[in-house]
């Protein structure tokens, strides 16, 4: 058990680590390649790219989306705060990183983390379970949709009960195992799933005015391609 | 009134949700179709930015749903078909299974055998049940613009035939028949329609006013959606009179006078030819700039791709309402502001509110003469399509649809103004505003915005 252990916050975090910030920076250098790429082809380059800014920030701030679906809205903003913030700045995550990257920076306050934490898990369940309810998103949700909403809550449900070990129903080992090979995985799987759009998502917006930049000439060259070059429209 | 009864019989054994959206198309070669896709959809990819985009929607799209609250249709039909992530999915799941690496290793594993006919006809209907109005973009958490998505699963549609007969027969005639314009409007006819405009006007206002035809060196070459010269004289006459008020100079050039360009709607080749059209008629009058009607689709694809399409020094586009805001800002015109004393509600075009472009101007002209303006709820950026978006209002044969699921929204909109008037100033808006009217019997009348610029224009 213990070696597992070990294993699981050692190596097996350390590759998970690795991927993550390899694969992040993959996808995220391959965003920008793209962008200058399609820059270039693009038949106009007059890119408000301050504006877009702006619209991306805007976006960020919930009470402008609240208005509709306000619960689900509301949920799906709660859920996020803890999962950005608790595993960056969780005092226990930080001496983590300290051993893992020799760098350090200020931690939450305990209660806050506390508290961000069990609110990420009320709210995932109550994402998970407006998920099962409506029958429409149950048709829209794939494999990863039903896989990481639970997990993430999983995993915030263990390193909840990590942190405060006299409260927990079970060992603290078995806690560990199950929080640490969890948050690996899914930092294993975050460049690879739509767990991306952690990092893609402020590219949104260059990336839709992008699209409607079309390339001059690229529309007789299809139809060159398609041998339907000077055939009536 | 005998549509109206065939409205009621049909939709109390047909219910609104199971309403089709089948538009005909041309005879065409049915054979291979999803070869034929495949290979129209590669080489788009090759030629285009669109992979880019594709790639970033696949890895972004979480599925989240919350763009439904924005779809008219879907708030209408509650199908799972029309919600606008799972709508663009059909095209993204094509790309990942035929043009990603990870999707090819993916289909081998699972044994998926890719795309197929059925997936074929459930893109052709689900493409053309979006009216591409955009407004889900609004509502993205991840900012994904469905509507690029629709513009380009109907152009790769549209490749293998499968695009609607109306808008490929006005297109032909655009660019390949002898009228030049996709009302099919003889050039003559068009002279004499002005002709017959000017003494309608000098009738009306005592005013010789004049349509300036092929005047060099204008400031403002004119387009409007050639329609207009048939359907909307009014409109073109407060626009002459608002001219006359201002002395600047603007013309119509006699040989391309048509500002309407369905390729932003099905394809992009033809919006390239449509609007390298226009570029060369605007040279032509040597024109300091393009200035476009109150036409919502035909502002946004010459604003959004002259200088696409322009090879360098592109003239400037601007949309006549805001040529009309400046005018009235700098005193330059007057207004009667007795003239007009029924209730005034403002209809949105998609194409030119949406981006937030051009939201502020007819607000601020219409406020500064009629005195009982009232919005709808909502309005501007995040307006409800009037239900004959993205070319859609052209097909008669989807009337019902138009109606009774993408134009229901907009219909419970009107109805909540009160207005006598709605202004509309995009031509498609206006006819698909007009049938809505019919249809659910609404005490109201559509209008263009210089409709009311000439009733109440006081000419020196």
């Amino acid at each position: 058990m213990d070696n597992l252990l070990e294993l699981a916050r050692g190596p097996l975090f350390r590759l998970a680590f690795a991927l993550m910030i390899l694969g992040t920076m993959r996808q995220v250098i391959l965003t920008i390649i793209g962008y200058l790429e399609a820059r270039k082809k693009a038949g106009d380059k007059n890119i408000n790219t301050g504006g877009l800014a702006i619209e991306t920030i805007k976006w960020l701030v919930p009470f402008r989306y609240v208005k509709k679906r306000g619960l689900y809205s509301l949920t799906s903003f709660l859920f996020h705060i803890g999962l950005v913030l608790v595993p960056i700045f969780f005092a226990g995550h930080i001496r983590l990183w300290a051993g893992a990257i020799g760098i350090t920076w200020p931690a939450l306050p305990g209660p806050i983390s506390d508290w961000l934490a069990l609110l990420t898990v009320v709210s995932g369940i109550g994402l998970i379970a407006g998920r099962l309810w409506n029958s429409r998103s149950r048709a829209l949700s794939r494999f990863q949709d039903w896989f990481f909403t639970p997990m993430i809550v999983l995993v915030f449900i263990t390193g909840y009960l990590a942190a405060h070990p006299q409260s927990s129903p079970i060992g603290y080992r078995e806690v560990m195992i199950v929080h640490v090979l969890g948050a690996d995985l899914i930092m294993l799987l975050l460049p690879f799933s739509k767990l991306i759009h952690c990092i893609l998502l402020p590219f949104s917006r260059y990336v839709n005015d992008m699209g409607w930049r079309f390339v001059s000439g690229s529309g007789e060259a299809v139809l060159a391609d398609l041998g339907k070059e000077g055939k009536p429209v | 009134m005998a549509d109206k009864k065939e409205n009621d019989r049909v939709s109390a054994t047909v219910k609104v949700k199971d309403l089709r959206c089948d538009y005909h198309i041309e005879p065409c070669d049915s054979t291979e179709r999803p070869r034929r896709f495949l290979e129209a959809f590669a080489s788009i990819l090759k030629h285009t930015n669109y992979g880019f985009v594709l790639d970033h929607f696949s890895k972004n799209s979480a599925h989240c749903g919350r763009c439904a609250v924005a779809c008219p249709v879907y708030e209408v039909t509650g199908r799972i078909e029309d919600i606008p992530c799972r709508r663009s999915d059909l095209l993204l799941q094509v790309y990942r299974r035929h043009f990603t690496p990870s999707g090819k290793l993916r289909a081998r594993l699972l044994g998926d055998p890719g795309l197929d006919d059925r997936k074929i006809d459930e893109m052709a209907e689900a493409f053309y049940r979006c009216t591409a109005c955009r407004r889900c973009n609004l509502d993205c958490p991840m900012g994904l613009d469905h509507g690029l998505i629709t513009h380009l699963g109907r152009y790769i549609l549209s490749e293998i035939g499968v695009v609607p007969k109306a808008l490929v027969v006005a297109t032909r005639e655009q660019l390949e028949g002898k009228t030049g314009n996709t009302s099919g409007i003889p050039k003559a006819a068009m002279l004499d329609t002005l002709e017959f405009l000017e003494e309608e006007l000098e009738e009306a206002t005592g005013k010789k006013i004049k349509f300036p035809v092929d005047v060099e060196g204008a400031d403002f070459a004119f387009f409007v959606a050639v329609s207009d010269y048939l359907l909307e004289p009014d409109t073109l006459m407060g626009q002459a009179a608002l001219f006359h008020a201002t002395g600047d100079k603007w013309t119509i050039g006699s040989e391309n006078f048509d500002g309407i360009n369905y390729g932003l709607f099905y394809s992009d080749w033809i919006l390239e030819r449509v609007v390298r059209r226009e570029i060369a008629e605007a040279r032509r009058l040597k024109a300091k700039s393009v200035l476009i009607g109150e036409c919502g689709h035909a502002s946004r694809s010459a604003k959004g791709f002259i200088t696409t399409y322009s090879d360098g020094d592109p003239l400037p586009v601007s949309n006549i309402m805001q040529y009309t805001a400046r005018v009235i800002k700098e005193g330059r015109v007057k207004l009667d502001k007795d003239k007009i004393k029924q209730r005034v509600t403002y209809h949105d075009p998609c194409n030119l509110a949406r981006s937030g472009w051009i939201v502020d101007e007819p607000r601020f002209i219409l406020k500064s003469f009629v005195k009982d303006f009232v919005e709808m709820t909502p309005h501007g950026k995040a307006n409800y399509c009037c239900g004959g978006g993205g070319g859609t209002v052209s097909l008669d044969e989807i009337h019902r649809f138009r109606m009774q699921v993408a134009g229901r929204k907009k219909a419970e909109q009107l109805k909540a103004t009160g207005a006598d008037i709605v202004v509309a100033p995009c031509a498609n808006c206006k006819k698909q505003l007009g049938e809505i009217i019919q249809e659910y019997e609404l005490d109201m009348e559509v209008k263009g915005l210089h409709d009311l610029i000439l009733e109440a224009i006081i000419l020196d």
